[in-house]
């Protein structure tokens, strides 16, 4: 079986703070959080959540899915054979919305942090610690 | 060879934006379809960019969220696929196409797609389905005044213009790439 834990990937969390940071750069869509953590599922891969401003216009997910893309290797983020990149993405309001009616990657993410496999990358000074108490509230 | 997925969400995004353009020359009473399909229009091509780079394995969206008919979400993804010296030309591309102020207009556009009023909110202004204006009165977006030609057609089916033909330019981008 193969064990998981945030020191697995210990090369990529560089790589990780320089993408967080790109995504900081985006200022109409102002990062609030980025967790860096490991789920149970697909323990090769790498995963990263990040809470945005504005997301999605503020639109909350009717099917109660946060919504979740994955990118495969690129020349700006190389990863090793069949290894992706998972990123989650929501706003504020849809977290809230995740963690009170225990949405599935939401779950995923409050039990990495009960298990000492999430890292926090970013968190906005103002915003960002409301978020991670809710988080693991 | 047949069209790969990009190239078959495209022909439909780009069917949409002549069909905006016809319904444009009919009047007040088509303004609210007009913009409807200049939201198809651009949901459609910002879908062909995220099935091709699907395809060519960059990235992966839920077949799930194909059927939401907002697309900013799909727009968000794409920004933030992570950028190198080697895939610059690509990225320019899609940084271009989905500037900050591009992403304020499809936010601004996805906001006229139907959706569920939150609770004890009035339902919002939309394309679609009758809605409640500021009193509380209910309106179809047939009627006039629910949208304007110069505030509201005109800055979206501008949207549109520039979407569809950028998007084709990705697509041929994406091709381009070596595998």
């Amino acid at each position: 079986m193969t064990t998981h834990t945030m020191t697995t990937f210990p090369n990529l969390e560089e790589r990780l703070k320089k993408l967080v940071e790109e995504h900081k750069a985006l200022k109409d869509e102002p990062l609030l959080l980025a967790v860096y953590y490991a789920p149970e599922r697909n323990p090769d891969d790498i995963f990263l959540f990040e809470v945005i401003e504005n997301f999605g216009g503020g639109s909350r997910d009717e099917d109660q899915t946060l919504f979740e893309v994955t990118y495969g290797p690129t020349p700006g983020f190389p990863l090793t054979a069949g290894q992706l990149l998972h990123l989650v993405m929501t706003h504020p309001e849809e977290l809230e919305a995740a963690v009170r009616e225990e949405w599935v990657l939401a779950e995923e993410l409050r039990t990495a942090f009960r298990k000492n496999q999430a890292r926090v990358l970013f968190a906005d000074k103002h915003k960002g610690q409301h978020l991670l108490s809710l988080i693991n509230a | 060879m047949p069209d790969g997925p990009g190239q078959v969400w495209l022909r439909q995004s780009s069917a949409d934006l002549q069909a905006a353009e016809r319904l444009c020359n009919f009047g007040p009473l088509f303004f609210c379809q007009v913009i409807s399909k200049c939201q198809q229009a651009v949901e459609k091509a910002i879908k062909a960019i995220v099935a091709d780079f699907q395809t060519g394995g960059v990235m992966s969206i839920s077949r799930k969220h194909d059927y939401q008919h907002g697309v900013l979400r799909f727009a968000e993804a794409l920004i933030r696929i992570p950028r190198s010296g080697q895939n610059r030309e690509l990225h320019g591309l899609v940084s271009a196409l989905l500037s900050d102020y591009r992403r304020g207009e499809i936010r601004a556009l996805d906001a006229m797609v139907p959706r569920r009023p939150n609770p004890g909110a009035l339902s919002p202004l939309n394309t679609e389905y009758p809605y409640q204006d500021p009193t509380g009165r209910w309106r179809a977006p047939a009627d006039q005044g629910s949208f304007d030609r110069e505030h509201d057609v005109e800055r979206f089916r501008k949207l549109a213009l520039k979407v569809v033909p950028e998007a084709s330019k990705i697509l041929a981008a994406i091709a381009r790439r070596p595998s």
